[in-house]
């Protein structure tokens, strides 16, 4: 019986999230989306712990966020700015997938004529509404980090 | 059919997560103010909502990001062995984060 190979004999690799197919605009939001969604899970996990010991023992709360608060450091408040970049874009990036998943904004199917359409031509002003949606709130997030106070709870 | 029906609730936790965690962003991070104290936090979970949004949360939050995560690694590991290893190793991790994470939601209230 032949053995199951442990990957796909052309599996690219995390490379192959850069460089496997076109890199059109659609390839680069898969790219961002995963990696926010990475670093997002990661950051879950540590939030999840850090924000445990507000209830377990609010000594060593005030302590950890005495050392690792964005109101005590101002590196702390970038990096917190950077993980909202993360959550806005992969909040409007997955919304838009969720619609284009579920068939919506792909228009209706079309006997394949030359010239031939893609779907990629018809969703992509979708995209492109979600991503200005992003922008005005990554905007917003800018005055709230670095003009008016941050984060508070 | 089983994997149909985790994607769907992938895609209903990404749902649900879209307006949980834009409020959480906005109230906790963008809405400005001073930092709260341990009693302030404590006070707010008194309300029944607040812990109660927040498991909804945890729990979606932890599914839509486990089930993200299992799927790249999916990508990579495809024996059946594997798979079943990566399935179990991250319900476990999801399970135990998602205690402690209920425990610390609730404790506030009930104190």
């Amino acid at each position: 019986m032949e053995k199951k190979k442990r990957y796909y004999p052309n599996f690219p690799g995390v490379l192959g999230w850069i460089y496997g197919g076109n890199l059109n605009f659609e390839r680069v939001l898969f790219l961002l989306h995963r990696i926010t969604g990475l670093a997002l899970i990661f950051y879950l996990f540590a939030h999840i712990i850090v924000v445990g010991f507000r209830a377990y023992s609010p000594e060593m709360w005030e302590m950890v966020m005495g050392r690792i608060s964005g109101h005590v450091n101002p590196v702390i408040l970038f990096f917190e700015w950077l993980l909202v970049l993360a959550v806005i874009f992969h909040m409007f990036n997955g919304m838009r997938l969720i619609f284009l998943e579920l068939g919506f904004f792909v228009g209706k199917p079309k006997r394949p004529i030359y010239p031939y359409t893609t779907s990629i031509d018809r969703q992509r002003i979708f995209t492109w509404i979600m991503m200005i949606l992003a922008s005005i709130f990554v905007i917003w997030s800018i005055f709230a980090f670095f003009m008016g106070g941050g984060s508070h709870a | 059919m089983r994997e149909g029906r985790l994607w769907l609730l992938h895609l209903i936790a990404g749902f649900i997560m879209f307006f949980l965690l834009g409020s959480h962003i906005f109230f906790m991070h963008m809405a400005g103010g001073e930092p709260l104290s341990v009693e302030e936090t404590f006070a707010r979970a008194k309300n029944i909502a607040f812990p109660l949004m927040y498991t909804i949360f945890v729990a979606a939050a932890l599914y839509h990001g486990l089930y993200g995560l299992r799927g790249i690694l999916f990508e990579r590991f495809h024996t059946p062995f594997s798979q079943k290893v990566i399935n179990w190793l991250l319900s476990f991790v999801g399970i135990v984060w998602f205690l402690y994470a209920l425990a610390t939601t609730w404790i506030p209230f009930f104190k």
